[in-house]
């Protein structure tokens, strides 16, 4: 049990790091390939903004202006209940750092995922974005 | 003459909330009111009947950009911040497993007291399996004189015996910026009535 429990701690950690590797690249980089990321059904919630399914999310990242993300601290937990988990290969994860719009003034920003596996792909199901300040 | 490349800024406005359904509005709502109620209490012992029996918590620091003299130092000891913790044993013994071991290192943490008025709140996910619930806003330790925080917070709910419990839990802690520590404290919490035309998902701009 307690093994078991590791393992999923180490695989959410190891997910995250990967994850928030690509996401932010795609993002700075190659913003054509975000969708990718996301679940059919995801939702995006941007500064309240929200955004459902992932062809959406990909337009909306497309009319954004262009980013610069630098990362700061990276959090992950593992959804666990115990012996009966309800949400087999799902974590939760926290991010935050700074974003620059087109290399304006950097400013704070954080961020949370909920990332699903969906066969070998990890997909997000909800990403949260926000501002440290409006 | 020069090349036309530059871009303008223009950005989504910025909406203080976002609860995809009115009855995620009102749980999200009693939840945080009970929640914060016990956590800004001088006691934290009832904080545990939030949290399931296997529950996860942990804490992550972000140091202010270029203030060397932030004194978050109290927090340090438990921060999981996974870029600068790379040994696996200490990832693990950093993330807080348990209700009881959960309620001993809230209890360890300085008192504290939220300004409820300065909350986001966003609630994208509220269904019968599963709540995902992001808060972040304003708080200072009560009675240290310390600078103001800005804090990030994920809930991970689900319902157990009628209520619901939290089954993760991930906070962020920073400072405040200067205009968010003046402004702190300072705005009646202005209740968002609860049948108001709520969101759903939709395409912005």
């Amino acid at each position: 049990m307690e093994q078991e429990r590791r393992t999923k701690v180490e695989q959410a950690c190891r997910t995250a790091e990967e994850f928030i590797k690509h996401y932010y690249e795609g993002l700075d980089r190659r913003r054509n390939v975000m969708s990718r990321l996301y679940l059919d059904t995801a939702t995006l919630l941007w500064n309240g903004n929200g955004i459902a399914g992932k062809e959406f999310i990909q337009k909306f990242f497309e009319n954004l202006p262009s980013t610069d993300h630098i990362v700061s601290s990276i959090d992950s937990q593992p959804l666990t209940t115990g012996s009966t988990c309800h949400f087999p290969l799902t974590i939760v994860v926290s991010v935050s750092g700074f974003i620059a719009f087109c290399q304006e003034q950097p400013q704070a920003f954080q961020q949370q995922l909920l990332i699903t596996a969906e066969g070998d792909k990890w997909k997000i199901v909800s990403d949260c974005f926000r501002f440290q300040e409006p | 003459i020069v090349f036309d490349v530059s871009e303008e800024v223009k950005l989504p406005p910025y909406v203080v909330s976002f609860v995809c359904s009115p009855e995620g509005q009102q749980v999200a709502k009693q939840f945080l009111e009970q929640y914060f109620n016990i956590y800004d209490s001088d006691n934290r012992q009832a904080i545990g009947d939030a949290y399931h029996e296997n529950a996860h918590f942990s804490l992550a620091i972000t140091l202010p950009k270029g203030d060397g003299n932030h004194k978050l130092n109290q927090y340090m000891p438990d921060n999981r911040n996974l870029m600068r913790v790379r040994d696996a044993n200490r990832r693990m013994k950093l993330l807080i497993n348990g209700k009881e071991n959960i309620i001993s290192k809230l209890k360890e943490l300085p008192l504290t007291k939220h300004d409820l008025a300065s909350f986001t709140v966003d609630l994208p996910i509220f269904n019968p399996q599963l709540m995902f619930l992001n808060i972040s806003g304003i708080f200072i330790e009560r009675k240290l004189h310390l600078p103001t925080r800005y804090f990030s917070r994920t809930f991970v709910i689900v319902p157990l015996g009628g209520g619901f419990v939290i089954i993760n839990d991930l906070l962020n802690i920073t400072n405040a910026t200067e205009k968010q520590a003046k402004a702190a404290f300072t705005k009646p919490i202005v209740e968002t009535p609860v049948t108001s035309p709520v969101a759903t998902p939709v395409v912005s701009p």
